[in-house]
């Protein structure tokens, strides 16, 4: 009886170290999954941030016009203490908005060379039937431009860490100057240092 | 009969060690006047325990919504907890471009509104999820 009571516990054990083990293994995981490994800049942090920011660019009066206006984006300003992907977060941002319809975004900033020389050849290579062939001269001028920064405090005392973030955009319409919509997005994360290890 | 206890208790450690995570859900139809009707799905009472869902408003702009739902703590002390929403169109397709599990907080009794905002002309609904934190690891 106590020999059958042991091989039980003993598979019961086994199964319990199969079912939780923590050995390292490599799986997918849920992208959308609240993220906080370390207290520095991470997925939910650019999640949370591009959530906020276009539930409220969605919200404002430049985008409710119905007029669908063009958008050029400027990098976000990295004025943190970390090394930030800053053109995720504009990305992020710009793929949600361009999914609602409301807006359109210049591509000026990021492909304009290579979108010259491929009209540039459209036009005078010979190789491209001059009735499709595209002309320079047609690029549609931006309404607006958006920028921002990003900034954060640190601090720390014995075992605690703490960081404030805090991100910061701004749409200006290019032609007046005038700052037509503006948010900031804050996270405060703190992590606590274990007594043992790093 | 102490062993099969034991062994009892040991399973039920397993099963709340490994426990997943199971979202509140409410449900908030879209009316041309406003808010047609809501309905909450409670799948964890012990979070619908500790946060209720609570006034819904829906206010038009232009030709889309924006949503704000208060949620309340009914407990003294401060809980962590995730939220996001997923809007809808007439045809039950999901049409948010974001649907990110976004972590909160809320103080001991407090109550807030969380907002969002149709991401198109077509949505008709939207639902409100709560759950636990539900971190991929924690920090430290």
């Amino acid at each position: 009886m106590w020999g059958r009571y042991r091989a039980l516990m003993c598979t019961f054990a086994l199964l319990c170290a199969c079912g939780c083990a923590t050995a390292p293994e490599v799986r997918y995981g849920d992208a959308e999954q609240v993220e906080t490994v370390t207290e520095d800049f991470g997925s939910t942090d650019l999640q949370t941030i591009a959530e906020k920011m276009v539930n409220s660019l969605l919200a404002s009066p430049v985008l409710l016009t119905g007029e669908r206006p063009v958008v050029y984006v400027h990098r976000v300003k990295n004025k943190t203490d970390e090394h930030i992907d800053t053109k995720a977060i504009t990305d992020k941002i710009r793929t949600a908005l361009l999914k609602s319809g409301k807006v359109r975004f210049s591509a000026v900033d990021e492909v304009n060379d290579e979108m010259i020389r491929q009209l540039e050849y459209q036009m005078s290579s010979g190789v491209v039937d001059p009735m499709t062939a595209k002309s320079l001269g047609h690029q549609v001028g931006a309404d607006y431009f958006l920028f921002g920064e990003i900034m954060s405090i640190r601090k720390s005392s014995g075992r605690l860490r703490d960081v404030y973030m805090k991100l910061t955009l701004n749409l200006v319409n290019i032609e007046t100057g005038i700052i037509e919509w503006a948010d900031e997005k804050e996270i405060r994360k703190q992590a606590k240092k274990p007594l043992l290890g790093r | 009969m102490v062993k099969t206890r034991r062994l009892a208790w040991l399973g039920v450690l397993l099963l709340v060690s490994c426990a997943g995570t199971q979202a509140n859900v409410l449900h908030v139809q879209a009316g041309p006047g406003g808010l047609s009707s809501k309905r909450a799905e409670i799948h964890d009472r012990w979070l619908a325990r500790t946060l209720s869902f609570g006034e819904v408003s829906l206010r038009q702009l232009d030709s889309t919504f924006e949503a704000q739902v208060m949620i309340q703590n009914t407990s003294p002390r401060d809980v962590r907890f995730e939220y996001r929403f997923v809007w809808y169109d007439a045809g039950g397709f999901e049409i948010s471009p974001l649907a990110s599990w976004i972590p909160a907080t809320l103080g001991g009794s407090e109550a807030r509104g969380f907002r969002s905002t149709a991401p198109g002309e077509g949505a008709v609904g939207f639902r409100c999820m709560l759950r636990k934190s539900h971190p991929v690891a924690d920090m430290g």
